[in-house]
């Protein structure tokens, strides 16, 4: 069964409420993850546009401690293949709700291509 | 989700005990540009690429610069990130520590204190790819083999992989394809796990890698 990605950022203590603060993506969805900084991580995914024009993807940045990106990363690619759970709904980063379901990650942002 | 995802990692890391004080400058020579790319993946071109660590054996007094302590003391195992101010590239691969003479970045090096140089991740240091978006495994020339997976960001040019082993008249292509290969398609991971292909820095290898001789790792991402 496919899973789903879900993510939150709302800028404030709220709900999510504007654009960006809220994305969820089918796990086939994600093409790679990459390093992003030294304290970030870049998940790469097809764009919901659906443009096939090149250079166009979504991304969502994950925050973390310093240098931990390959844990982030293989913690991802467990959820993604439901390792810890077999509900298709896996919430990845959700500040909205405090919920960070890899380990030491604190937030993330959301940017699509469109 | 049936597909594996394989992770690979630029190595990166320096580590010297000083020996003596320094009455010149203090030097750190990187092993990069000597072509064995025995400590970094590949050649540092600036000095905002490496994090500069300096962890102190002893107490001291007067020891660093206003940017890490109010006083210029440290004390035992205490260990300070060097300000990009107070660190250089010079020409050769050599990292350069700025002297107590910069009141404000500079540090005093002595006998037992530990110099440690690491790579700071940027994209295209770390990746994790799908397998399934693998485009192939080829050979570049005599000492490098690429392995390209469709670009990412969805531009035209594939994020690559680029191996570099002995020149052995084709038997690391060979196992480096098949190497792939296996990785791509076997249940050989525990179930769902992320495979680690290549992370020299943490001497973590596919079996078929070593036994390729392997040597270096460098990711191109668009």
């Amino acid at each position: 069964m496919e899973k789903y990605l879900y993510f939150t950022n709302p800028n404030d203590t709220g709900a999510p409420d504007a654009g960006a603060e809220l994305a969820m993506y089918p796990a086939s969805a994600v093409r790679a993850i990459f390093a992003a900084s030294a304290t970030t991580t870049t998940i790469m995914f097809v764009p919901r546009d659906g443009a096939a024009a090149g250079d166009d993807h979504d991304t969502v940045v994950l925050t973390h401690a310093d240098g931990d990106h390959k844990n982030v990363m293989a913690e991802l690619v467990s959820l993604m293949k439901g390792e810890k759970n077999k509900s298709p709904f896996v919430v990845v980063s959700d500040k909205a709700k405090g919920v960070f379901n890899i380990t030491g990650v604190t937030a993330c942002a959301i940017t699509t291509a469109d | 989700m049936k597909t594996n995802f394989l992770y690979f990692k630029e190595h990166g890391k320096h580590v010297t005990t000083v020996a003596g004080a320094y009455g010149g400058n203090q030097d750190f020579t990187l092993l990069d540009d000597s072509g064995a790319n025995a400590e970094f993946a590949f050649d540092i071109s600036a000095d905002t690429e490496v994090k500069v660590e300096v962890t102190f054996k002893e107490a001291q007094a007067a020891k660093v610069g206003s940017a890490y302590s109010g006083d210029g003391a440290v004390v035992a195992g205490e260990t300070v990130v060097v300000t990009n101010a107070g660190k250089s590239l010079e020409s050769g691969g050599i990292i350069r520590i700025a002297k107590i003479a910069d009141t404000t970045n500079g540090i005093t090096l002595s006998t037992g204190d530990i110099v440690t140089i690491t790579l700071i991740p940027v994209e295209g240091t770390e990746a994790c790819f799908r397998s399934d978006r693998l485009i192939s495994v080829h050979a570049d020339n005599d000492t490098t083999t690429a392995v390209t997976f469709a670009a990412a960001n969805g531009a035209a040019f594939d994020d690559e992989v680029i191996l570099t082993h002995p020149d052995d008249n084709g038997a690391a292509f060979t196992k480096i394809a098949e190497y792939i290969y296996s990785i791509c398609n076997a249940n050989i991971p525990e179930r769902g796990s992320m495979i680690t292909v290549c992370d020299i820095g943490s001497d973590v290898m596919g079996k078929a890698l070593r036994d390729a001789g392997v040597t270096n790792m460098e990711l191109s991402i668009n």
